[in-house]
């Protein structure tokens, strides 16, 4: 044992109680602390690790309860025996809750306390056995290696080793040359797609403009050396890759990747400390902000699970819970947060689950419970598409793109993407209607009946709800009407601005959003920027254009050739991880094959929402997955094959609608405007 | 999505949990009753599914403190409240202590039963969304090479939902 350990603390306000108390056993040769006060206990169990503590119910301060429950916060393994005069039932259980050893009156004969004292010493064993886990077998270098996801020692080496390795290596000629080639100005120039290629004036270098830009030079006739640029777009090559290693293997917390983007832009000078802030606070991160504090209030409002039992009351029979229900499922998914929206009907689905198979006297129908639920998760992911507002992911693109200085207004976005929704939906819809309505054994399902149970729960719709109705529209309108003068987080921040003055929303219930997501978006877009103003995007570019076939290197092609790429890459890592990674990349390619960027850059964003073949694909797939058990049995109603199996077939359906209908058919008619 | 509490009842008064048990019926909660704990434990051994359990401690065989234990064992979410005649100050504080929810005195107004189950029942729902949560972490900590950010969000919302 250390040298803290000591085996008794008495606590109690009667100090001459207290001190014959001890004085007795003491002479027991027991080592024996004494304090009046529970604040004084408190100090006493931080310092020394106590055997049993003596404590007494009443005393002025902090009551006897406070103490135990603080004594058992900082050591669990303490046995503190309650002695008091005024013993309660009340007050037993409460202190039994608390985990106290014993309860006894202060009247207890010492012999009997002596007894007490050793008996909860050796219980004292099993608290060790169940807060130590005892000492199993140490865990070998490779789980030590692996470690846990979040805090990864293999992948957090590998990782800094890829960095240093690209820091070092001395830069291919081809860097050198990108940066150091003055702006020609006339067609097909070779630094055609540097994001800020307009703004350049002929003869100057991207070394130069970088330089000046970014505020790296002092003197106005000074020029930034071309060993610094091409440094500095080592830097943000290996950034890139350390930042994507990360966040696709969890090497460490999201949110820490994220700081790590900014301490290593800070400390290798990308740009000077209020750029490099700048970039991290655009438009885009306080709109994505935004979305996330609304949906908190939506949520908590109710105002998604009226949706929600508003959608399912046309299902009155199976065609049009496919084809009716799906499609506007979809749709409220492009404006309204789907993991909401999901997160509240998969339960609702079970419901119907339930009382389908009890009403067809069956014990279970498991092509039942994948219609309805699978069903649930992707309409949900394929209204990522439908307007900016669906997923942060979308964001980051839109943030790109005005790097490049060809936003999308949220209205635009809207005209392009919003047909994807329905026709998908209703491909889906068709899909399962083909491969699993017919094994359904349940002949009639009447989802509207059912719901009605759950309609008449909810009541009728509240003030509040109504409110927040009209919030939402005021905000969805202002995207699409004012989002070019007032940008994407205006409309946002005025919306949660009305939901406090209505009292929909308090501050603490803003607290609560995730901000992990927000630091994840504010460092993409920041990454982002890095890698377009250092000419890195360029340069990775020009290598993939390099690589890809003929036909796949511009137009349709290289639209095709990008979605299908962001795809695999979504179903691995988080969709917006995967948009902040491929993004910066795809744009410029875009701009160096002269194909309009708004094709690549939404083709890109669109296909970061098909991850609907693993579980952890998205959040939709996971919440779905957990929930899907038959309440009453336990039996689990969906596979991670299923997922797998039918969630391979949606998503190439998915790659297929996007490029005939949405790039061969829609855009090909719809044009896009001269950049 | 309100369901029924399902309650396993075990008392070796036979007339007293005949009685309880058709009040206790006529409030809307599905009880199973018991007279000999051995059979009690054996159902709940057999997979049987109970949200509470109301227990007598004192009964022939196995008393109600070791069938606390037992249940606790086979499912450490199912929510035990003890009603007994005969109590006593330290073994209030050392049931509750073993997991206990609840230590009431016979005899006991109907209503404080009740409100004791159903305060039970939604602390076990809170800790049935918990278990959820913790098997998707589990999901997620197997797959390697894969990091879901959202999840996060909603692994919070998980422990929110109604089961």
């Amino acid at each position: 044992m250390a040298d803290n350990h000591k085996d008794i603390l008495i606590v109690d306000d009667e100090v001459k109680w207290t001190e014959n108390l001890a004085r007795r056993l003491k002479l027991r040769d027991l080592s024996v602390h004494t304090v009046n006060r529970g604040e004084e206990a408190i100090r006493q169990v931080r310092l020394y690790d106590y055997d049993v503590v003596l404590l007494d119910l009443k005393m002025p301060g902090m009551s006897g309860e406070e103490v135990l429950k603080e004594i058992k916060n900082l050591q669990p393994t303490c046995q503190v025996i309650v002695l008091t005069g005024h013993a309660t039932y009340q007050s037993a259980t409460q202190i039994g809750r608390l985990d106290a050893y014993a309860f006894h009156e202060k009247t207890l004969d010492f012999d009997e306390l002596l007894s007490e004292i050793d008996m909860a010493k050796r219980d004292r064993v099993n608290l060790l056995a169940r807060y130590d886990k005892l000492p199993e077998a140490s865990p070998s270098l490779r789980q030590r290696l692996m470690g846990v996801t979040n805090y990864r020692p293999l992948f957090i080496l590998i990782g800094f080793l890829l960095f240093g390795l690209i820091l070092l290596l001395p830069a291919p000629d081809s860097i050198r040359e990108l940066v150091s080639t003055p702006k020609s100005g006339r067609m097909g120039d070779a630094i055609g797609g540097y994001a800020s290629y307009q703004k350049m004036s002929v003869g100057q270098a991207i070394k130069d403009y970088y330089g000046k830009e970014a505020g790296l030079v002092k003197g106005a006739g000074e020029n930034l050396s071309e060993n610094t640029a091409v440094f500095k777009v080592k830097i943000m090559i290996g950034l890139l890759i350390l930042a994507a290693f990360f966040w696709g293997t969890g090497a460490i917390p999201i949110g820490f990747t994220a700081i790590l983007i900014a301490v290593v832009m800070y400390w290798f000078r990308i740009m000077p400390p209020e750029l490099v802030a700048k970039s991290f606070l655009k438009d885009s991160v306080l709109f994505i902000f935004g979305v996330l504090a609304m949906s908190v209030g939506i949520a908590k409002t109710g105002l998604d699970r009226r949706i929600g039992v508003l959608l399912l009351g046309l299902s009155s029979n199976m065609r049009r819970f496919l084809f009716i229900f799906v499609p506007l499922f979809s749709v409220t998914a492009s404006f309204i947060s789907e993991h909401a929206l999901v997160a509240f009907i998969t339960p609702i689905m079970l419901v119907v689950y339930m009382a389908s198979i009890r009403t067809a006297g069956l014990k279970s129908d498991k092509y039942l419970a994948m219609l309805l639920l699978l069903i649930v998760t992707w309409a949900g992911n394929i209204g990522g598409p439908g307007s900016p507002s669906a997923g942060g992911r979308n964001a980051i693109m839109l943030g790109i793109l005005k790097d490049y200085g060809v936003a999308p207004s949220y209205g635009d976005w809207v005209m392009y993407g919003l047909p994807f929704v329905p026709v998908m939906a209703l491909v889906i819809g068709l899909y399962f209607y083909l491969f699993i309505a017919r094994k359904v054994k349940v002949k009639n399902i009447n989802i509207a009946e059912i719901v009605k149970a759950e309609s008449r729960r909810l009541g009728p719709m509240v003030r509040k709800e109504y409110l927040m109705a009209a919030v939402l529209i005021v905000v969805i309108l202002g995207w699409i009407t004012l989002s070019t003068t007032f940008g994407m987080a205006g409309p946002v921040l005025l919306g949660l601005l009305l939901m406090s003055l209505l009292r929909l929303v308090r501050w603490t219930d803003i607290t609560r959003i995730n901000w992990e997501v927000v630091a994840l978006y504010a460092a993409a877009t920041a990454l982002g920027k890095g890698l377009a103003m250092t000419g890195a995007a360029l340069y990775i570019a020009k290598g993939f254009l390099a690589v890809l076939p003929e036909s796949m290197s511009s137009g349709a092609g290289l639209a095709v050739a990008v979605s299908t790429l962001t795809g695999v890459l979504t179903n691995f890592m988080s969709d917006g991880a995967t948009v902040s990674a491929v993004g910066p990349i795809t744009v410029p390619m875009a701009v160096l094959a002269k194909t309009h960027p708004w094709m690549i850059g939404l083709a890109t964003a669109f296909a970061s929402s098909f991850a609907h073949i693993l579980i952890i694909g998205t959040p939709n797939n996971a919440i779905v997955y957990a929930l899907a058990e038959n309440p009453e049995t336990g039996e689990r109603l969906i596979t991670l094959g299923d997922f797998a199996r039918h969630g391979l077939a949606i998503f190439a359906l998915s790659l297929l609608v996007l490029w005939i209908w949405i790039i061969a058919i829609y855009w090909n008619w719809l044009g896009f405007p001269p950049v | 999505m309100e369901r029924q509490i399902r309650l396993l009842f075990v008392d070796d008064e036979k007339k007293f949990l005949d009685n309880m048990t058709t009040r206790l019926r006529l409030r809307d909660i599905d009880v199973s009753e018991f007279s000999d704990s051995g059979e009690a434990l054996e159902a709940v051994e057999a997979g049987r599914r109970f949200d509470v359990a109301l227990l007598d401690l004192k009964m022939p065989g196995m008393d109600g403190e070791e069938l606390l234990g037992r249940i606790k064992a086979h499912d450490p979410t199912v929510e035990v409240v003890i009603l007994t005649g005969h109590g006593s100050i330290h073994s209030a504080a050392s049931l509750t202590r073993s997991g206990a929810y609840e230590y009431l005195l016979k005899p006991c107004e109907l209503d404080d039963v009740i409100k004791a189950i159903s305060s039970a029942f939604s602390k076990r729902l809170k800790a049935m969304g918990k278990k959820h949560a913790e098997l998707v972490e589990e999901i997620m900590n197997r797959a390697v090479g894969m990091s879901p950010i959202e999840l996060l969000t909603e692994l919070r919302n998980l422990e929110q939902l109604d089961l």
